[in-house]
């Protein structure tokens, strides 16, 4: 029996290395070569990230790796894990995830949960003026992932800039953009080391969440046994290594970057609680318009991923 | 499948004008879009946040018009080389059947589009950023490729 | 029944419908749908359709696609193309096939501020087909130039083709784009010899032009300076960071537009027809990518490129013999599927192969480009010659292909200058970088 896993980076990725190559070969060897995954890389299955949920929820795969940020309705709640400056890495934020699933899991409810993990928080790669304190990111063009980051940036006195991950390293070189916002990974794959002068590590940023999902039909297809070893293998165990891969990848990025000459800045704690300051307004009203629109108390929901 | 070369019948007129003037306005404003957002984050430093998830919307707008415009026209790429050194009655069964198959499939992509819009919400399929609804763009590509489907068995039987 | 069997009988499928005389995107469409029921059952098929064709219609860098088309379209209705072309009569004219020579050289110059081969295609036919027919050129040379000199697109930087590469094997987006400038500028020099060639064997195809006095020349060349000064607004804007490749189409459209209105020439007649042929142009292209990328998984579903590539590697033929077969593939593929797409279905096994064999990865980037780019223009599926014929209405698409010989020679050749001397591609990127 093989199971089809479909996900849109390249295979070269570490979450291809570090997460579903090594899953696919623990299950062969667990099960005998019984129960198999094929990996379907790239977007070979489907083009891009958007529509992985649906994909899994319809079978057009049996297993999909996704990005809940890209279906921000469906997974609200599991959003709050995005929150930036609750979290110093990703796998703190994992553990949180887990040890807090019963007020989450109602959003995976169509589907069978493998792996639910976070990576490091986002660092900020600039063009040619570094960045230690608010101050020195008044005006500058900062590329930013998501809605919540960037109205933290606006509320830091920086200018939200929207566009494609792709377009990033030419618009770095030639300027579009003074700075982009990314997940330290992200410095390796889109060789924003070449495009960077300086690499501000630790502002309270946020990070991203990432899903294993498995289509109902085909896990409750499987028999008790597979059902049992594919168990043994996932989960926060998994969660875990996705969260290592993430870290590592970072790591390497952060080296990378090192090597080809950025200079790598940590704030200080005055730096980083005046950061805090400036965002905290915005953080609030973002939690309690998700509060409102899902009819839950969406603070308590942070706080208890907070550990608080 | 090349374009019916003679009278332009009123009725495709008729088909055409509105498709052209809304597909026109899309386009325009596209162009505005990207122009403004380039000028007004150069010059400004006042980007247009999210300017990139209203050309999603409006290219998918876009491209729904642009498809039963490019069948009525006769645009759909086809190979006639082979087609065309076989005998005449040969020629009719064969054009009778891609036409049927096309007619099929577009018709039945119109379907998917229609039911995807129906379920859209409930994927939360939407921008990224600034999270408009991607419904109202799959109703668009079903009344698109629709409407292909229709032109394209309209023009077969008037040929 | 083997999912490569499938695939196998995919291929024919395709092949005869395409034979039948089937619109290609729908013989796409059919196949690719009708296949992944096959391969992985009706629901997934049902969605995989729907949700590719969805997928391909909201991506935002493809805007340029109409934005491009829309600004070839006010350009020549501005009069801003004849301009060109009335320059390049005046200069180079005299010489035999002295227009596709400045057809090829417009391409070039276009490929600087677009990344997508089928942009290019599109303006440039617009613009310089009318042109060499008015002066009495042969439709072989004049429809093989425009397509042939439209792939440049994705050779010269910024290209959609080496980002896509650059995002699937992790390789450096400077690098490849670097890597590319020399091989462009060579392919280009292939190109333009391919023209003396074919005009020396058959003068009918390029005619030469008369003679013309240095006043009408110094004339012509200011008139031209309208559409210049757009092409300069937009790769300096682009190299100066004021807009992106992306926004530089609509940026480009934007000064067309305003280029009509002052030379008076926007009505709201002209307005209505450039929109009509700019939305009619883009269903067409966008017809194409649909198809190919509903076709595409279930390609992938059929694992025929992997067992191909496992095949190949059992073989052992040697480091040279193994890429020489592997090159061999990529044509005989890009025959069949549209560029980027056979990119990203063969990349992930393709690229480990060849970078084990000893070869450096950017330059693979540029072999890779240009098969894609020779895929691109031939029969039965070149997207680009279809482009082509989508803007030429009166040539046959059998004469386009016929057109293309001598251009997909000199990519040949290009090719195998680039295989022997590595240097061509690397030279560049390594002085940058190093
Ligand atoms: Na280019
Ligand atoms: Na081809």
């Amino acid at each position: 029996e093989e199971l089809k896993l479909a996900h849109f980076m390249p295979s070269m990725h570490p979450m291809d290395q570090g997460v579903m190559t090594p899953l696919a070969e623990q299950l062969n060897a667990a099960t005998d070569g019984e129960l198999t995954i094929r990996i379907y890389p790239s977007g070979e299955l489907g083009k891009g990230p958007v529509q992985q949920y649906k994909r899994v929820v319809t079978g057009v795969a049996d297993i999909v790796f996704g990005i809940p940020e890209y279906t921000p309705n469906q997974f609200s709640k599991t959003a709050m894990v995005h929150i930036p400056g609750l979290f110093a890495s990703g796998t703190d934020a994992t553990h949180a995830l887990w040890d807090n699933l019963e007020l989450i899991e109602d959003e995976y409810a169509q589907t069978k949960l493998l792996g639910l993990w976070a990576n490091n928080p986002s660092v900020l790669l600039t063009r040619d003026k570094p960045v230690r304190t608010v101050a020195d990111m008044q005006g500058m063009k900062i590329r930013t992932p998501n809605p919540v980051m960037a109205e933290l940036v606006k509320a830091w006195g920086g200018i939200p800039v929207s566009m494609p991950t792709t377009d990033t390293y030419n618009a770095m070189n030639t300027g579009v953009i003074d700075a982009v916002m990314i997940g330290p990974s992200g410095i390796r794959s889109y060789k924003l080391n070449e495009t960077a002068k300086y690499v501000t590590t630790n502002i309270p940023s946020a990070l991203d969440s990432f899903y294993l999902l498995m289509n109902k039909s085909s896990w409750d297809k499987l028999s008790d046994e597979h059902k049992a070893k594919l168990t043994d293998l996932t989960g926060r165990y998994l969660s875990l290594r996705g969260a290592q891969a993430f870290y590592e990848a970072g790591q390497s990025g952060l080296d990378l970057a090192r090597e080809s000459g950025v200079e790598v800045i940590e704030i200080d704690s005055a730096a980083d609680a005046e950061f805090r300051e400036k965002m905290k307004a915005t953080l609030d009203q973002f939690i309690d318009k998700v509060g409102q629109e899902k009819g839950v108390d969406a603070h308590a929901l942070v706080d208890a991923l907070a550990g608080n | 499948m090349e374009a019916p070369a003679q009278h332009q019948a009123a009725w495709r007129r008729w088909v055409e004008a509105p498709l052209v003037i809304c597909g026109a306005a899309l386009i325009f404003i596209l162009m505005g879009l990207s122009f403004s957002d380039a000028l007004l984050r150069s010059l400004f430093n006042k980007p247009i946040f999210g300017a990139n998830d209203y050309a999603q919307i409006l290219l998918s707008f876009a491209i729904a018009i642009s498809f039963p415009l490019c069948v009525m026209s006769g645009r759909l790429i086809a190979i006639d080389t082979i087609t065309d050194m076989m005998p005449a009655p040969v020629q009719k069964i064969l054009d009778w059947l891609v036409t049927i198959m096309g007619v099929v499939i577009l018709s039945y992509l119109s379907w998917r589009a229609f039911s995807n819009a129906l379920e859209a919400a409930s994927f939360g399929e939407s921008t990224l950023l600034l999270q408009l609804p991607f419904g109202p763009s799959y109703y668009a590509v079903a009344a698109g490729s629709g409407l292909s489907a229709l032109l394209l068995l309209v023009e077969r039987l008037l040929r | 029944m083997s999912p490569e069997l499938y695939g196998v009988l995919g291929f024919v499928a395709l092949f005869v419908f395409l034979a039948m005389g089937a619109p290609v995107a729908v013989a796409l469409l059919v196949v690719g749908f009708v296949g992944t029921i096959f391969l992985s059952g009706f629901q997934a098929a049902a969605f995989t359709l729907s949700g590719q064709v969805f997928a391909t219609v909201t991506v935002y860098e493809l805007t340029i696609i109409p934005l491009f088309i829309l600004m070839g379209n006010l350009a020549s209705a501005a009069g801003l193309s004849r301009d060109l072309f009335e320059a390049a009569h005046k200069m180079i004219g005299r010489l035999r096939g002295g227009l596709a020579a400045a057809t090829i050289l417009g391409c070039a110059g276009f490929a600087a501020l677009s990344g997508s081969s089928i942009a290019s295609a599109i303006t440039m036919g617009k613009v310089a087909y009318p042109e060499m027919r008015r002066f009495n050129y042969g439709p072989k040379l004049a429809t093989g130039a425009i397509a042939a000199g439209g792939t440049l697109g994705i050779l010269i930087p910024p290209s959609t083709g080496f980002v896509i590469y650059a995002v699937l094997t992790e390789e450096s987006i400077g690098r490849l784009f670097m890597a590319g400038v020399l091989p462009g500028i060579l392919l280009t020099t292939m190109f333009l010899l391919a023209i003396a060639v074919v005009t020396f064997i058959w003068p009918e195809e390029g005619p030469r032009g008369p003679q013309f006095t240095t006043k009408e020349k110094l004339a012509s060349l200011l008139r031209a300076t309208g559409i210049g000064g757009i092409v300069l607004i937009t790769i300096g804007g682009i190299y100066t960071g004021l807009f992106t490749p992306v926004e530089a189409a609509g940026v480009g459209a934007f000064f067309a537009l305003v280029m009509l209105i002052v030379r008076r020439k926007c009505t709201w007649a002209t307005l209505y027809d450039v929109s009509a042929e700019t939305l009619k142009t883009t269903g067409m292209a966008f017809f194409i990518l649909v198809g190919a990328n509903v076709f595409a998984p279930f390609v992938a579903l059929s694992h025929l490129p992997a067992t191909i590539a496992a095949a190949m590697a059992g073989l052992a033929l040697g480091t040279y013999g193994t890429l020489a077969l592997i090159l061999l593939g990529y044509v005989i593929l890009g025959m069949f599927i549209e560029g980027l797409s056979l990119l990203v279905i063969t990349l992930p096994i393709v690229f480990p192969l060849v970078v084990g064999l000893g070869f450096d990865p950017i330059w693979l980037g540029v072999v890779m480009v240009i098969v894609l780019e020779m895929g691109l223009i031939s029969p039965p599926v070149g997207v680009n010659v279809f482009i082509v014929k989508s803007v030429v209405q009166d040539v046959k698409i059998e004469t386009i292909f016929a057109g293309i010989m001598p251009f997909w020679l000199a990519m040949i050749a290009t090719l195998a200058l680039i295989v022997i001397f590595p240097e061509i591609a690397l030279m560049l990127p390594n002085a940058m970088f190093d």
